[in-house]
Order: C-alpha cells, then structure tokens, then sequence
C-alpha cells in the first residue's frame, strides 16, 4: 500500500502488470474502489484484444487474414484508422506496422497504450474521479491536484537520459498527458513509450529524449515516438497538432522546448 | 553511485512481488502495491515523494530510497507475458535468475518460492560501474527554447519515461520463475 498524507485525504496508488509493463493508477480516497477495477478490467480487455504476443488476439487474426477488418471490434477499427491518420499526419514517420524477419505485420502498440490509458481516464471520471493519475510504464494521464490544500498539478519528473536516478525536467500538469521516449540503452532501440521497439532502426544520433506534453496520451506517445525517430528534434509535422508540445533532451546535454511550455516548466535558479 | 543504486533496485524489486502476488490471487482485489516509484528523484532517505514504501512493509524492500524505476521498456530480446498463469503452481526453492547484460553491467536475481510464493527475491549481481559515455554532437532545433541540461532532483508525484534496471530486473526475474515453474 502507498499511501501519501495530503491532509484531509490520502492518495492510493494500485499497480497492475499489463502489457508486459506495471501500471500504476493513483487515486484519492474519496472515491471508491469500483472506478479503479473497472478500469484496469479495461487495460487487461484492452491487452487480450490488442496484443501482438497473443495469437489469439484480433490483431494477431487480422496480422494472419483470418479476420476482415469489417468484423473486427469497433474499438480495433477506431484505432486503426487514427493509426492510419497517424501516419499520414507525421508523414510516415509514426506507423502500426513492423518488420520481422523481412515479413510485414500489424502492430498498432505506439498508439494501443495511450489510447487505453485515456479510456481508463474516462472510466475514473465516470466513477466521480477528479484527482488520479495513471501511469503506464512511465507514460502518463493525470487530472486534478495531488495535493489539494496547495492547488497544484501533478510534479512530474521527467527521466534523465542519462543518469538513471535524475529527472531532466520537472513540469507542473494539471491536467492532460505526457509520453516520453527515448535511447536509454540502446542506440537503435526506443525504450518506453511503446514498450517495443520501433520497426526501424531509430538513427536520432542528437537526440536521447523525446517528451510529449498534450491532451490526448495516445497521440502524445505516438507523437514522442515519431519525433524520436525522425531525429531532427522539431519536425515541421508536430505543428499539424495544436495542443501538443515537445520538451527534447539533446545528446549533447541540452534541454529544449516548445513555448507552450513555458508556464508548466518548474525552473530552478 | 552504487550507494544510490541499491535503493532503486530495491524499491523495484519491492514492486514486482507486489504485482507477482496480486498475478496469483486476481480475485482477491488487493490490488494496492508499491508503485515503482519516481525513476528520478534522486531524493534521499526520507523522501516525501507518493510512491515510497515505509521501509520494511514489502519482502525485498530496501528502507529509504524514493528512487524506483516508473516503467518499463520491456526486454529488449525476449518479452515476458505476464497475462499468462502457468498451470500448476511454482516448485519451492530457490532459482537464479538469467544474466541480463544492460549497458552498466549485468543484472540478476535470485528467487525463492516458498509455499508457493513467492517471498524473496535477491539481487545477485546489480551494475556497479555507472558512468555514462555521452555523445556531444547536435544541436535543437532553432525555434525551440533551449538551455544546459542540469540533473533536477525535488520531491516528485510521478516520472515520465522508462529505466533501464526496470527492463534487465523484469527479464532475469522472468527467467527465474520460468525456472520455478517447471
């Protein structure tokens, strides 16, 4: 049990492994345990339908040709298509498939994991949730304030490329999400915002981090994502997304950011 | 470093047994744990960030330390499915881990299953050499506001981004209760 005293309340924070990561879902004690169950019953629903390790998920089916897309869940043509739209939009630089050994498959896991972290968000505030916080393998949704006698966001520290045990920056959310990705071992490999690999070899020589701050996680984690591959730091098609913002951490031990940012970012002297 | 290190190993460690135990009693809707706390806090013992355990609720816990991986990027060979129970129930005794080599040296436990369950995990090899070798080589993009990266540390309600001990301590932990299991 985690609890934190905030004075009148307490914050409870209940862990999960889904999709081969720990999800940690952060409320107060004002509500319930109802909206927490419901919505991790929706993370594991959300990893039985999506999942590219099970073969008996529809995407696995849909991967193999044995379910048309027009039989598929609405839930996996919603996502599909804002895959589609991903794509387009990053101009290809954010996709749902992946290459293994020289074989083209479905793998729509960039966008799956924020998108099923802002439903459960959705299900906490049908419950009569406003404070919560959920964090999926460090990409997160939050909304209200942690601590409710001070009135402010949630202090989210935001991982240090390179020294393990640091946070590069600290931005103050009130509410909305924030993705992070990142070559936090190896060159090639992105860690975290998908919880794979990306499909191509990530050159991103000057980049070690890529932080995006906006409403919607699912986007913010493609986004960071597609931004991480790209390599350039600030690729002309982020501004097809108004609302988003990027905080990068350059290879060469820079912070840099997108002023939308400007007010969330705690500054220390 | 290390000094720093064995904490946050700890606190993850803390974590896993916590979601090990809830992975065998689905039903028992004790699903409060230990979040692995801020990766990067870097705030000493005494930390009053959420996510800190008290010192000595959870087997394996190490007292202090607000410093826990927050996430996981997953192995970067292998990918554990944790959505699966194994049939029967793990054998008691205790099984060493695989070898995980992570850019900091090798990570691996050991794990003990008694009556069942899992009660203990020790870590037997954990990375001691921390320096980190830094390319210096580009430049932000021009309309970005920019400045020197300093290592932040403050007290912390959550962390974006994965680490890296979480990924090597999930697989060889894998490994180990593969091992149980058979």
């Amino acid at each position: 049990m985690t609890d934190v005293s905030t004075g009148a309340r307490t914050l409870h924070t209940h862990v999960q492994h889904v999709m081969g990561t720990a999800f940690g879902i952060t409320v107060d004690d004002t509500v319930g345990p109802e909206g927490v169950d419901d919505a991790f019953a929706w993370l594991h629903h959300v990893d039985a339908t999506f999942s590219t390790y099970r073969s008996d998920s529809e995407i696995s089916r849909i991967d193999r040709g044995e379910l048309d897309l027009d039989a598929a869940s609405p839930d996996v043509r919603q996502v599909l298509l804002r895959c589609a739209e991903l794509e387009e939009l990053t101009d290809g630089w954010f996709t749902a498939h992946r290459q293994t050994d020289g074989e083209q498959h479905l793998d729509p896991s960039g966008l799956v994991k924020g998108w099923s972290i802002d439903v459960a968000a959705l299900i906490l505030r049908m419950a009569g949730t406003t404070t919560f916080s959920i964090n999926g393998g460090g990409d997160i949704v939050c909304a209200g304030h942690p601590e409710p006698n001070e009135g402010r966001g949630w202090r989210t520290g935001i991982r240090h490329p390179f020294l393990e045990e640091a946070v590069a920056a600290v931005l103050v959310l009130a509410e909305g999400a924030v993705a992070t990705s990142g070559t936090y071992e190896r060159g090639s490999h992105i860690w975290g915002a998908a919880g794979t690999d990306l499909p191509r070899a990530a050159g991103a020589p000057g980049l070690a981090g890529v932080t995006v701050v906006g409403p919607e996680l699912g986007t913010a984690d493609a986004l960071a994502t597609a931004v991480f591959a790209e390599g350039s730091g600030h690729p002309a098609w982020f501004d097809r997304f108004p609302g988003y913002d990027l905080l990068l951490v350059t290879a060469d031990q820079r912070l840099a950011w997108t002023p939308g940012l400007d007010d969330l970012l705690v500054r220390t002297a | 470093m290390r000094r720093r290190a064995l904490p946050a190993l700890g606190m993850t460690v803390a974590g896993l047994i916590m979601l090990l135990r809830f992975q065998t009693s689905p039903s028992g809707g004790a699903t409060v744990g230990a979040l692995p706390g801020p990766a990067g806090s870097g705030t000493a013992p005494g930390t009053t960030a959420p996510g800190t355990t008290p010192p000595g609720t959870t087997p394996g816990s190490t007292p202090g330390g607000g410093a826990g991986p927050s996430g996981s990027g997953g192995a970067p060979t292998t990918t554990p499915n944790p959505g699966t129970s194994p049939a029967s129930g793990p054998t008691d005794g205790t099984y060493d881990g695989a070898e995980i080599q992570t850019r900091y040296g090798p990570v691996k436990v050991q794990i003990t299953i008694s009556g069942g369950q899992l009660t203990d995990v020790q870590e037997l090899e954990v990375p001691s050499d921390r320096q980190r070798s830094v390319e210096i080589n580009s430049q932000a993009g021009p309309i970005l506001r920019s400045e020197a990266l300093t290592a932040q540390s403050a007290s912390l309600d959550q962390v974006s981004g994965a680490t890296i001990t979480w990924g090597a301590y999930e697989q060889s932990l894998q490994a180990a209760l593969d091992a149980a299991n058979k």
